[in-house]
């Protein structure tokens, strides 16, 4: 990325469902397949859960941000929805939290999109609209990037980035060894000069992982040595070292998971932010973003410091970011 | 010399056959051969026979002769006729035959090594003629036990990675005392992937786990990258144990053979196995696989322990292949094999490790890991 760059990341904000639903509870629904034992081994608590759709979480959470930071939805040029789910793109009909459109009509609801309705719901009157898909957990810090490049492009003012995912009724929460919650996260980019830095996203795809059901035992092979690679390529291409990050702000997988990548790559378990995953669950991709905020909120790290980002998703892509508070 | 084998059959006891018919054309050997009656038998041999030698190499007629026999039974089970020509003719003796699965249940292996073992010497004490006997055991009887391993070592108290390992140990004990009264001596051998051309003629333990690490299911190994794994070819072990049974015989003595210090570094067995299974699997060059990671004990146990709460039935089969395996990595041994190196010089020369594993690996993916041979 060009170190010159005026592009910054100007404003964080996220919302969690209030209704927290426990392990047994969710075990007891059929939506876990380990134990409630193993899952609070791996270090998870409650999880998140939504009783709006997806869309709803994004607009309520795109709003909060530009009201807080006082931006006029017309300046807005670019606005990207990288949701995980494929039903979290689709403004489902009714009552329903998520649905797959299905009878007369499906061809038709396969285009209600909610990037166009967040558009028009906060009148983002010039923002061009993009659905980035099929990315898993790393779809927000993908989507910052790309409104990073956009940006720089088409000399934008301003852009938003929002992820919102909210499991289906009946679905396993369950994913891959994570109890993953329901939540929005936005990010507002800039050219304000306060803003945060972004000063590295190396990503990596391995399509051969395109099935984790099919390549889940080479996947869980490869996931900590390939992490441990992308991680080690990111600080080098940063000209950064272990030394220079203040914390690593992880997404929000398994805790022992951590512990694991963290004897791999040599970074200790204190510099890693782990405290949210008992709590909160596992935003699929907003996990680094909410957690980049409650870190700066917390103090705990200040401005001019490093921190890295690091995600995985399934699917398979790893994303390593650098961000300068 | 009138030899009686057992474990012919065996990775090492097919080399021993073949070395024995191309270096010592005055030996006869008796080939104890496990089968249901002697048209089984017959069969058995003659199928054995066409493996060791191409049409028109064999033997002539009368230099090996099979003897049906099982270890597990008193007395070998030898009908009265074998076992007065054996007690009458047979003036040396190699017992390799073992149980090798290393995952096999103690008391299942402890019935094939140690009693089998002690079966095997209650018969050679009828023997006449008896000059000499080889037992042939594993380097493997270390155990955990940490550091350098001599010839001279034998009790310790660390431990075992597998019942393998550990009705071996007792078979030593057994054999020592034996020592005593006959003229014994025993080998340890290294881990045994295949012949100097690659071709394999068992699969074991290591081959199943160069068909995890190949198929990307293997994701690190405890030890560090300057861990020995003590890896060698079955023509060396056959030659070496041949050469020093006939020309440095010491009763009494337990010879190592294997490459010791120069033993093939954990980091070299991963890189090696990474490139070779580059040649045919795309998901390596692709870097979908990547070689494993070399972790210190405490990850791996953590790692392990995590793989075994989930559900991933690969993955349970990579540790507990692992577990039969790894404790000697981090054990960090060294097996002292100079002696033996010493005594053999340039006669037999080590195989070279990096190139043995190469050739062995294609071999098992030519092969489809010996499912695809003809």
């Amino acid at each position: 990325m060009n170190p010159a760059s005026p592009i910054r990341i100007q404003g964080i904000h996220y919302t969690l469902p209030e209704k927290q639903v426990g392990l047994e509870q969710l075990s007891a629904e059929g939506r876990l397949l380990s134990t409630p034992e193993t899952m609070r081994d791996f270090g998870f608590g409650d999880c998140r859960v939504s009783s709006v759709p997806a869309t709803v979480l994004a607009s309520a959470t795109v709003k909060a941000l530009l009201e807080r930071h006082g931006v006029e939805p017309g300046e807005v040029g670019l606005l990207i929805n990288a949701s995980v789910l494929p039903t979290s793109s689709l403004v489902p009909r009714g009552e329903a939290l998520a649905e797959f459109p299905s009878g007369e009509s499906a061809h038709l609801g396969l285009f209600r999109f909610s990037s166009t309705r967040i558009q028009d719901e906060l009148g983002l009157i010039n923002a061009r609209t993009v659905g980035l898909s099929e990315l898993g957990c790393v779809s927000l810090s993908h989507a910052v990037w790309l409104a990073h490049a956009v940006m720089l492009m088409e000399d934008l003012k301003y852009a938003v980035c929002v992820n919102a995912d909210v499991f289906p009724d009946g679905i396993k929460r369950e994913v891959v060894y994570n109890v993953c919650s329901d939540s929005a996260c936005a990010v507002l980019l800039s050219r304000n000069p306060e803003g945060m830095h972004l000063k590295r996203y190396h990503t990596l795809t391995r399509g051969y992982y395109w099935d984790p059901d099919g390549h889940q035992n080479e996947l869980l092979a490869a996931y900590f040595p390939t992490g441990k690679r992308v991680l080690e390529k990111t600080f080098k291409e940063s000209g950064l070292a272990r030394e220079d990050i203040k914390l690593l702000v992880p997404h929000n997988v398994s805790l022992r998971s951590w512990e694991i990548l963290s004897r791999f790559t040599g970074i200790p378990l204190e510099k890693i932010y782990t405290e949210n995953i008992r709590p909160k669950g596992h935003s699929v991709a907003a996990d680094n973003w909410i957690n980049l905020k409650d870190v700066i909120d917390r103090g705990l790290v200040s401005k001019g410091d490093h921190v890295m980002m690091f995600s995985f998703g399934l699917g398979a892509h790893w994303g390593c970011s650098i961000v300068q508070v | 010399m009138n030899l009686l084998m057992t474990g012919i059959t065996g990775a090492v006891g097919m080399e021993m056959a073949r070395w024995l018919a191309a270096n010592a054309p005055r030996a006869r050997v008796f080939a104890l051969i496990r089968a249901a009656s002697p048209v089984v038998l017959k069969a058995r041999w003659s199928k054995l026979a066409a493996k060791l030698w191409p049409e028109g190499q064999r033997p002539e007629e009368g230099r090996f002769v099979p003897v049906l026999g099982d270890i597990t039974r008193p007395g070998l089970g030898l009908s009265p006729e074998d076992a007065e020509r054996l007690a009458g003719e047979v003036t040396h003796v190699i017992h390799s035959a073992a149980n090798v699965e290393l995952d096999a249940p103690l008391e299942e292996a402890r019935l094939c090594n140690v009693e089998g073992t002690r079966h095997v010497f209650e018969v050679v004490r009828t023997f006449r003629r008896l000059e000499r006997a080889a037992y042939v055991s594993t380097l493997f009887v270390a155990g955990r036990r940490p550091g350098l391993f001599r010839e001279t070592d034998f009790e310790h108290e660390a431990g075992f990675v597998n019942p393998y390992e550990q009705s071996k140990y007792e078979t030593e004990v057994y054999v020592r005392g034996l020592m005593k009264e006959l003229p014994l001596a025993q080998f340890r051998l290294a881990y045994l992937i295949g012949r100097d051309t690659g071709e394999v003629t068992r699969y074991n333990s290591m081959h199943a786990l160069l068909r995890l690490l190949h198929e990307g299911h293997v994701g690190a190994f405890p030890g560090t990258p300057e861990t020995l794994m003590e890896l060698s070819s079955n023509d060396y072990a056959a030659a070496a144990l041949l050469t020093l049974f006939r020309e440095h015989f010491q009763p009494g003595r337990t010879f190592h053979i294997g490459s010791g210090a120069r033993g093939l570094p954990l980091q070299d067995f991963i890189d090696i196995s990474a490139e070779v299974s580059a040649e045919t699997e795309p998901r390596w060059r692709q870097g979908a696989f990547l070689p494993p990671d070399i972790v210190d004990e405490d990850t791996y146990t953590l790692l392990r322990r995590t793989l075994l709460q989930t559900q991933n039935k690969k993955s349970h089969e990579v540790i507990r292949l692992g577990d039969t395996m790894y404790g000697h990595l981090t054990a960090s041994q060294v097996f002292d094999c100079q002696p033996v190196q010493e005594l053999l010089g340039e006669r037999v020369p080590l195989p070279p490790v990096r190139e043995l594993l190469r050739d062995v690996l294609r071999h098992c993916m030519a092969t489809n890991w010996g499912r695809n041979r003809s």
